[in-house]
């Protein structure tokens, strides 16, 4: 019934557009669309000259899609058996990583979301300082070898198990819902860890996705990590062979071997191009199926079921 | 720009693993070191040699992987190194090869060495960091092994050893002598728009004013007067890729100093006194050159901005650039130009004649690959002995199985089957060889011919590339390579490449050159210039070195 | 909910209470505090590096103690005002433009009624968050060339002069900041977006009672709802005004612009790694981090006596 109200009302909205609103839409629409496009230049750029020759690309013609079109450098890299296996790889972290780092930034939120939680300020403040101190990169792969991690995925996924700035947005996240939810529950009976399960959750879809993306982003990136604890070439991540690939090229091999001439430099800089486009198209595919999750008015009626 | 991240990673990085694995190595008896390679097929990682009569001893050997193999083949699975390790039983080696791949040279190597698991013989291309190894007493000293088994080893790569491998007047690396040194710095000339201005190539610095001149205000290419960029040249800095060095020679400017980073000459000694090019007289009129050219738009406007190299890039593959100095080679240049200009024609310019009327220009090191052996290792005897038995076999690692690989002719190596040859060892057995780079020397016009014999202009690759290696062979200058500790230089270098820059770009732009040269010498003095200077001159003094301006 | 500032009693039977009424939350918050211990606490003993000269092979219990030597020699670098100064111009203009610009544009994603319009760019807005700072450093260079660049041209076609960018410092900052939304703002929106979803929608029909018209309800309703993200975001950009990435300025740099490109991170980049200083290094990032957590604290303190919630 509400509904056919808000569509009523929506109708004689637009019919009544003032001067200001429709300038307003106009600067809205004209600025989105303008920096969208803006934003999609370089990946445009890239994708194009993936696929142009790298003649093409120095000289300078290749804007917007491929000129002297070849795919030899994005076969070059996609027929590499060790390619597909390191996106295996690295598909399998990110499942699993996310999974782990969602369960964990969850249950350690929710806790601090609590205002009536006496010592969340303490626990607060502990997390904060995490953030700011770093001992570096030398006792971290200390630590790391003597829990004998090294050469695992485990090493990439536990030193990074729990983000204190994502902990941070989801508590914020979770206070924002209204603390009459809670009320209500309690008078149900309903403890703390059903609360969370049957609850909040379900009415979090929003930051459970964007959290999870955040994370997932990471691991798909995880690059320095990858470098430092494998050693294992069956355990590559996705970024970490594709530099090897990207850095073999660059090398001048024929000043090393003393050959007529260098294999590598013919494609060079489309390599480079289809190198990114490789490295970032399946992650970019992910946001567009969470935005089923970014719907609004989750939270209709809840309060009053 | 980016070679320079990816190194400081890497550096980063090793200097990270290295500290690491050693600080945590409180007991060798964890059972996983972490720094153990895992590609090698189940191979032992102890580096026992067994030292029974009559056994065969064990040497562990590096071996770069490219990341290359086609359709799949294990490296240490391949034609070219199991007959290596079939002729070194006869000789009483038993090698096993590990593999290091190419693009983690220095972490691997890092690791080896702090965790002393790594092979017998360990290679690299950087030098510093085998002076740092040898200073902490990592290495075998190695001038007796050679001396008893290495023979052999001497009589090839016996030019390179003389120069290279050294720390501290001892021996610690036993480097691969280059066959053939013409690599570097070279500069190289639009032919065919001096054809159709009827000049000749510029002999001197002068005369290359007057050429350039010459292409801006006549547009020989045809490409529109704003459009001739009469000297392409990015920015500078790390990763730049044209240079200067050619054209800085002819200033009078020459390379009596250690390697730097920056792309030019590293300066004279003379009088028993080192400067470098700031501090010159000669230094400063070749800037005030370079100003010059700026001023009267023949370098280009915006080369300070340029520091990817795109417009540079740009500039010489689309055809609009006249002259330039790169490593590349004028032919290869000259294919590249002509998918856009079909009659562009690149050719090699001899050095200027410079003030005291002599011709001289840089040209690669004699030597290249390093072998060390760490102290690690318990049987270095056998690491010198394979060294040798590989220069009696180098063939198998030049050309490959005489008969089946390749046939001999006219000093070259011919391929009897150049698809065989890519399947079975093309894409890795020249790495085999840790002893020469390349094997032969400079080729001759014939050689050449020969050599691009499938190509259809054969003739004219050999007209444009010969006069490219007759220039190195006839005019190249080796640098001088400092074998003891430069703790000033250490410490001062990285800023005062940075401020170079910076402030020599700006000379080159400035309005008023002598006041800005001013500055130049005035923050060059200020990052410890001088005593940069100094304690080169001791070190040059020392080695009784003899200039390169001569 | 400031009921829970009962009396507090000394006595332990307090925090007894606490516990047995929530002993629940705190144990989810035990693996919490045991993964910061091990993986963020212990490590943090290698701060020490920063009082020890550090020499690789001894490691970092076995290396010089050199006291506060690393620090001197921090202040004394030539150039140590030049660069932090720039740091914190560039950090500065950081908050004043990159730090609103997500949330102008959450704000305009979250008027568009178009669905398809409104899905697509917020699938596109952040595609330069996953280019490496090269290639958006090349095309930022190409698009401002004087001869090639696309705005040159359109400013010859106005009959106006050419501006050289990049090799203008006044202009150089100004492109650095606004590359840098370009770069981030799309990704910035995710949060944001997320927030408004949770705005209960009746929230705007009363509004519309109110005979708010499109733009009132966004100061009204949708702006003071996401209030809490946008402060929490803020402390915690506060808290990093002193360190700054190294990617961008890298990328970005070129040899007439170093006085205001030079900066905390590509000093430390150069010397720090290249020369292998790692005490220095370490000093460096050490200061960085106390300064941090003034500053952090100091606008924690500040957000909540506005009235808002902080950190902590």
């Amino acid at each position: 019934m509400s509904a056919l109200r808000t569509a009523s009302k929506r109708k004689s909205a637009i019919n009544r557009l003032s001067p200001g609103e429709a300038a307003f839409g106009i600067v809205v629409y004209g600025t989105l669309i303008f920096f969208t496009l803006a934003c999609l230049f370089p990946f445009v750029n890239t994708l194009a000259n993936a696929f142009s020759s790298s003649n093409a690309i120095q000289t300078g013609k290749v804007l917007l899609w491929p000129v002297e079109f070849q795919w030899d450098s994005m076969r070059m890299i996609l027929a590499d058996n060790s390619v597909i296996r390191a996106l295996l790889v690295t598909v399998y972290l990110t499942a699993v990583g996310t999974a782990l780092n969602l369960f964990f930034t969850v249950i350690t939120a929710y806790p601090l979301s609590r205002r009536d939680l006496k010592w969340r300020g303490l626990f607060m403040k502990f997390m904060v300082i995490t953030m700011l101190f770093s001992g570096g990169m030398i006792p971290l792969f200390l630590l790391v070898k003597s829990l004998h991690l090294l050469n695992t995925l485990w090493a990439l996924i536990l030193p990074g198990l729990i983000s204190a700035f994502n902990v941070i947005i989801m508590k914020s996240f979770f206070q924002a819902l209204p603390d009459e939810l809670r009320e209500a529950s309690i008078v149900d009976g309903c403890g703390n860890i059903r609360y969370l399960v049957q609850v909040v959750l379900p009415l979090s879809g929003a930051s459970l996705a964007t959290i999870g993306l955040f994370y997932a982003v990471g691991h798909w990136n995880s690059y320095f990590g990858a470098v430092l604890y494998i050693d294992n070439p069956d355990l590559l991540t996705l970024q970490v062979k594709l530099r090897n690939i990207l850095l073999l090229s660059q090398m001048d091999t024929s000043m090393e071997q003393m050959t007529m001439q260098s294999n590598f430099t013919v494609i060079q800089e489309s390599l480079k191009a289809a190198v990114i486009v490789v490295a970032t198209v399946p992650i970019l595919v992910v946001y567009p199926f969470l935005q089923k999750y970014f719907v609004k008015g989750s939270l209709l009626g809840s309060v009053k079921g | 720009m980016k070679g320079s991240w990816k190194k400081g990673l890497q550096l980063g990085l090793a200097l990270i693993l290295a500290a690491s694995t050693l600080a945590a190595c409180s007991g060798k008896g964890e059972s996983n070191g972490g720094a153990a390679p895992s590609a090698s097929q189940g191979a032992s990682p102890s580096g026992e040699a067994s030292q029974e009569p009559g056994k065969l001893e064990k040497v562990r050997v590096s071996l770069w992987d490219r990341s290359n193999s086609p359709s799949g083949q294990k490296l240490t699975d391949t034609v070219i190194v199991k007959k290596l390790q079939e002729e070194a039983k006869k000789e009483g080696l038993d090698v096993e090869y590990v593999i290091l791949p190419r693009s983690q040279e220095s972490e691997k190597n890092n690791i080896w060495m702090a965790s002393g698991e790594g092979p017998d013989i360990i290679i690299t291309y950087d030098i510093n960091s085998m002076f740092k190894w040898a200073e902490q007493g990592g290495l075998w000293e190695l001038d007796d092994l050679v001396e008893q088994y290495g023979q052999d080893l001497k009589a090839i790569a016996g030019p390179a050893m003389e120069v290279a491998g050294t720390y501290k007047g001892k021996r610690y690396a036993i480097p691969a002598i280059r066959m053939s040194t013409a690599a570097g710095a070279n500069m190289k000339i639009r032919q065919d728009w001096l054809d159709k201005l009827g000049m000749k190539a510029p002999t001197t610095l002068d005369e290359l004013y007057t050429v350039l001149k010459a292409f801006k205000e006549q547009d020989p290419g045809g490409v529109g007067k704003e459009n001739v960029v009469p000297y392409a040249l990015p920015a500078i800095g790390q990763g730049m890729k044209g240079f200067f060095f050619g054209p800085m020679w002819g200033a009078g400017v020459a390379s009596d100093g250690p390697a730097t980073e920056i792309y030019m000459p590293s300066g004279n000694f003379k009088d028993g006194v080192f400067h470098s090019p700031i501090a010159l007289e000669e230094g400063k009129e070749f800037f005030r050159f370079m100003n010059k050219l700026y001023q009267d738009g023949l370098i280009s406007r915006e080369f300070v901005t340029d520091v990817n190299s795109q417009q540079y890039l740009q500039h010489y593959t689309s055809g609009v650039a006249g002259f330039l100095e790169s490593n590349e080679d004028p032919w290869a240049m000259t294919k590249e130009t002509r998918k856009t200009v079909p009659e562009a024609t690149w050719v090699t310019v001899d050095p200027f004649v410079r003030p005291n009327g002599t011709r001289a220009m840089t040209e690669s090191n004699v030597y290249g690959l390093l072998n060390l052996i760490p102290k690690s290792s318990k049987n270095p005897a056998a690491a010198v002995k394979y060294l040798n038995f590989l220069a009696k076999n180098v063939k198998l690692v030049q050309g490959g199985i005489e008969g089946e690989h390749y046939k001999e002719e006219n000093g070259l190596f011919i391929a009897i089957d150049p698809a065989k040859n890519a399947e079975e060892i093309e894409w890795y057995f020249k790495d085999l060889n840790l002893v020469t780079q390349g094997y032969m020397g400079n080729p001759t016009k014939e050689q050449i011919k020969t050599l691009f014999m499938n190509d259809p202009n054969a003739d004219e690759i050999a007209d444009i590339l010969d006069p490219y290696y007759r220039s190195f062979e006839n005019y190249g200058k080796q640098l001088p390579l400092i074998d003891t500790p430069r703790p000033v230089s250490e410490k001062n270098i990285a800023n005062i490449t940075k401020f170079l820059y910076d402030a020599l770009s700006k000379a080159i732009i400035a309005k008023d050159f002598d006041a800005e040269w001013e500055k130049v010498v005035a923050g060059w003095k200020k990052n410890g210039g001088e005593e940069y200077d100094a304690e080169v001159t001791e070190s040059l003094v020392n080695m009784n070195w003899q200039t390169t301006n001569e | 909910m400031k009921q829970a500032k009962a009396i507090r009693s000394h006595s332990s039977g307090a925090a007894l209470k606490e516990w047995k009424k929530n002993y629940d939350l705190y144990l989810f918050l035990l693996p919490a505090v045991a993964f910061f211990v091990l993986f963020s606490y212990i490590p943090m003993g290698g701060l020490i590096v920063a009082f020890k000269d550090y020499n690789i092979f001894q490691g970092v219990w076995g290396s010089e103690w050199t006291g506060f030597e690393n620090f001197k020699e921090m202040f004394s670098i030539l150039e140590f005002a030049q660069i932090t100064r720039n740091t914190l111009v560039l950090n500065l203009l950081g908050l004043l433009i990159c730090f609103p610009a997500p949330i102008v544009l959450a704000l305009m994603l979250n008027e568009v009624r178009a669905k398809v319009l409104k899905r697509v760019s917020q699938s596109l807005l952040y595609l330069p968050h996953f280019m490496s700072w090269i290639v958006l450093g090349g095309i930022v260079y190409a698009v401002l060339s004087p001869k090639y660049g696309i705005i040159n041209e359109i400013l010859r076609w106005f009959g106006m002069n050419e501006i050289y960018f990049m090799a203008d410092k006044g202009w150089w900052i100004i492109v650095y900041t606004l590359s840098a939304v370009w770069q981030s703002a799309g990704w910035g929106t995710i949060i944001y977006l997320a927030a408004i979803t949770a705005i209960d929608p009746s929230l705007y029909e009363a509004a519309s009672i109110d005979g708010a018209g499109r733009i009132r309800k966004i100061f009204s309703v949708t702006l003071p709802s996401i209030m809490p993200t946008i402060v929490i975001l803020f402390i915690l950009a506060v808290g990093n005004m002193v360190s700054i990435g190294v990617e961008q300025p890298l990328a970005l740099a070129n040899a007439v612009v170093g006085d205001v490109s030079e900066v905390i991170s590509t000093y430390v980049y150069r010397v720090g790694i290249k020369q292998g200083e790692f005490g220095l290094t370490t000093a460096v990032g050490l200061v960085q981090s106390v300064i941090n957590l003034v500053l952090i604290v100091t606008a924690n303190h500040f957000a909540k006596k506005a009235g808002g919630e902080g950190i902590w």
